[in-house]
C-alpha cells in the first residue's frame, strides 16, 4: 500500500500538495480573508461579481490567482507539449454542473481547497463538509462503475482551447488597466485581499504545478478511495493538510473550536450536502473547481464551459441569496443544493451506459 | 496556415482591426465620461446613495449618540423608540439599542440587539466601512460570552439563553473574519 517513493513525479505531486496548503495560508496573512487563502468558489464569486454577473458590492474582485491559475497551466502545458484542445463531451451538463460546483460550495462557504485550509486552521465544523465530500466522491465513483458517463471526449480545433486562456489573459489586462466597467470592492470580503502581483505570481505557479501533477483534492479523495496508499495524489493532499497545519500554527492562524469561525455557519447537514454535492459533480465532470480551471488552462474545452458555468453560477449565488454565511443557510441556498443532487440524479439515469455496466 | 488568397485576406483584416482597436483605446481621452457612461453612472449612484445614508444616519440618530454620551441610557432607549417607529426596518436602532444595553450591562439583550444589526448590514464589523462597530462588539462578546456559559451551565437547557448563545457565536465568526 505505499508508493514509489523513488518516483520523481510523486515527489512533484508531494511538492504540489504541500504548495498548495503553505501558500493557501499565507495568502491570508498576506491581505485574503481568513482561511480564504485560496477559495476557488469564493474567487469566482468575487470575480463575478467584477464583470457586473451580480450587484453585491462587498463581493466583487477580479481575483488574480485565478487568472494565475489557468495561465499558469496553459504556460506550463505549452511548455510541456501537453496543450491539446478537446472536447465535445456534453456540453451544456458540464456547463450546468460548473454553475452547481459553485451553489454547492457557496452553501457551505468554500471549495474543497477552503473546506480543508478551514480544518487545518482549527474549524471543526469543517468535518461535515469532509465527510460530505468523501461520500458524494465515492457515490459519483459508484455511479462511474454502474456505467454513468458524460461520454468521450476528442479533439478540437487548436483555436478552442485558446479561448478560456484568452479569456483568462483578458481578465489580467483588466485586473491592471482598471477599465470603468469592471467593479472593485471597497468593503467586505472582496477588498480584503493580497497585493495583486504576489496573488498572481502564487496562481501562476501552483496553476503550473497542478497542471504538471495532475493535483486537486477530489482527484486526491477519489484515488484514496480506488487505489489506497499506492496513489500518489492521496500523499499530496497529506503533503496539503501537513503543510496548511504547520503554516496556520506558525502564522498564529490556527484556532480549534466549532463554533465562532471564520467564514463558517454550522448547519451542518447543510455543509455535508453541498460538498456532498460538489463531490458527486466533480468525479461526473474530471475534477473540482480548481482542477476545472488547470484543465481548462491546457486546452480543455469540456472544463472550460465548466468554469464558465461557474462564473454563471457565481453570479447567481449571489444575486439570489444562495450563498450561506455565519447566520446559516438561506431556502434559496437549500433548494438550490437540493436542484443540484435533482441535476446530478437525472443526469446519472440520462448517461448511463447499461450494457457497459 | 496561410495557403491561399482568401487567409492572407483574413489575417491582413485581423491585423487592421487589431491595429484600430489598438489605436482606438491608445488615442481614448481618458475622461471618465467617455468611458462606458452608463456603468459609471451606476457606480457613482451607488455610492453616492451609500454616503448619503451614512449621513442620514448621522443626523437621525445624533440624539442618540448625544444621550449615550451624557449617560442618560433609558432616554436614549426611548428615542430609539420613537425613531424605530419611523424608521421600521432600520437595523442601526438594533446597532444603538445594543451599545445602550451593553452600558446598561445587559449583556444578553446587548448580544441579540447586534446580531441583528450586523445580520443585516455587515458594515458593522467591516473595518474599511465608516459604519465599523467591530469595538464596541467585540467588547460586547468579550464580555458577554463567558458569563452566558457560566449561566447555561446553572441553566442547562434554557432556550432563551441558547439563543442568544448562538448570537454570539455568529458575532465570533463575523469578527473573525473570513468570506462572506
Amino acid at each position: 500500500m505505499s508508493p514509489n517513493w523513488t518516483d520523481r513525479h510523486f515527489w512533484l505531486v508531494v511538492l504540489a500538495g504541500s504548495a498548495l496548503g503553505v501558500l493557501g495560508v499565507l495568502l491570508a496573512v498576506w491581505g485574503n480573508p481568513q482561511n480564504s487563502g485560496i477559495c476557488v468558489s469564493c474567487f469566482v464569486e468575487n470575480s463575478a461579481g467584477a464583470i457586473g454577473l451580480h450587484d453585491n458590492q462587498r463581493m466583487q474582485y477580479l481575483r488574480p490567482e485565478l487568472i494565475g491559475f489557468v495561465i499558469g497551466s496553459a504556460v506550463c502545458a505549452v511548455l510541456f507539449r501537453e496543450f491539446r484542445s478537446r472536447g465535445g463531451s456534453a456540453p451544456l451538463p458540464r456547463l450546468i454542473s460548473g454553475a452547481f460546483l459553485i451553489v454547492g460550495s457557496a452553501v457551505f462557504i468554500g471549495c474543497p481547497i477552503k473546506l480543508f485550509l478551514r480544518f487545518t486552521a482549527g474549524d471543526l465544523s469543517a468535518i461535515a463538509g469532509i465527510l460530505g465530500l468523501v461520500v458524494g466522491v465515492w457515490v459519483g465513483l459508484q455511479g462511474l462503475s454502474h456505467g454513468v458517463d458524460l461520454g468521450r471526449s476528442r479533439d478540437e480545433n487548436p483555436g478552442s482551447g485558446l479561448m478560456v486562456p484568452a479569456l483568462f489573459l483578458l481578465f489580467l489586462v483588466f485586473l491592471f488597466a482598471r477599465p470603468a466597467f469592471i467593479l472593485f470592492s471597497e468593503r467586505g470580503g472582496a477588498a480584503q485581499h493580497a497585493p495583486a502581483l504576489i496573488s498572481l505570481v502564487v496562481g501562476l505557479v501552483l496553476g503550473a504545478l497542478a497542471q504538471r501533477t495532475r493535483f486537486c483534492i477530489t482527484g486526491s479523495v477519489r484515488d484514496g478511495l480506488l487505489m489506497g496508499g499506492r496513489s500518489p495524489l492521496i500523499w499530496g493532499l497529506g503533503a496539503f493538510v501537513l503543510g496548511a497545519v504547520v503554516a496556520n500554527l506558525t502564522t498564529g492562524q490556527f484556532q480549534l473550536g466549532l463554533y465562532g469561525q471564520p467564514g463558517a455557519h454550522t448547519e451542518h447537514i447543510w455543509s455535508f450536502l453541498g460538498m456532498l454535492l460538489v463531490g458527486w459533480l466533480s468525479v461526473l465532470i474530471g475534477g473540482c473547481p480548481f482542477r476545472q480551471l488547470v484543465k481548462a488552462g491546457e486546452g480543455d474545452v469540456d472544463a472550460g464551459l465548466a468554469v464558465v458555468g461557474m462564473l454563471l453560477g457565481g453570479g447567481i449565488v449571489q444575486s439570489w441569496g444562495m450563498a450561506a454565511t455565519a447566520a446559516g443557510v438561506s431556502l434559496p441556498g437549500k433548494t438550490a443544493v437540493l436542484s443540484g443532487l435533482v441535476f446530478i440524479l437525472g443526469i446519472s439515469l440520462l448517461f448511463r451506459d447499461r450494457v457497459r455496466a | 496556415m496561410f495557403q491561399d488568397r482568401f487567409d492572407r485576406l483574413l489575417f491582413a483584416g485581423l491585423l487592421l482591426t487589431v491595429a484600430v482597436l489598438a489605436g482606438l483605446l491608445i488615442t481614448a481621452p481618458i475622461d471618465a465620461s467617455h468611458v462606458s457612461g452608463r456603468v459609471m453612472d451606476r457606480q457613482l449612484e451607488q455610492e453616492m446613495s451609500y454616503q448619503a445614508r451614512i449621513a442620514f444616519l448621522t443626523r437621525r440618530y445624533q440624539p442618540v449618540i448625544v444621550q449615550l454620551g451624557q449617560g442618560a441610557l433609558p432616554e436614549a432607549l426611548l428615542t430609539l423608540e420613537e425613531i424605530s417607529r419611523d424608521l421600521p426596518g432600520e437595523v442601526h436602532s438594533d446597532l444603538l439599542r445594543g451599545d445602550v444595553f451593553f452600558r446598561m450591562g445587559q449583556l444578553d439583550r446587548a448580544l441579540t440587539n447586534l446580531a441583528v444589526a450586523v445580520r443585516q448590514n455587515p458594515d458593522y464589523v467591516d473595518s474599511a466601512s465608516p459604519l465599523n462597530q467591530r469595538q464596541l462588539i467585540d467588547a460586547v462578546v468579550s464580555q458577554g460570552m463567558p458569563q452566558l456559559r457560566d449561566r447555561l451551565r446553572a441553566q442547562p437547557g434554557n432556550r432563551s439563553l441558547e439563543q442568544v448563545l448562538k448570537d454570539g457565536y455568529y458575532l465570533q465568526s463575523r469578527l473573525a473574519g473570513g468570506c462572506e
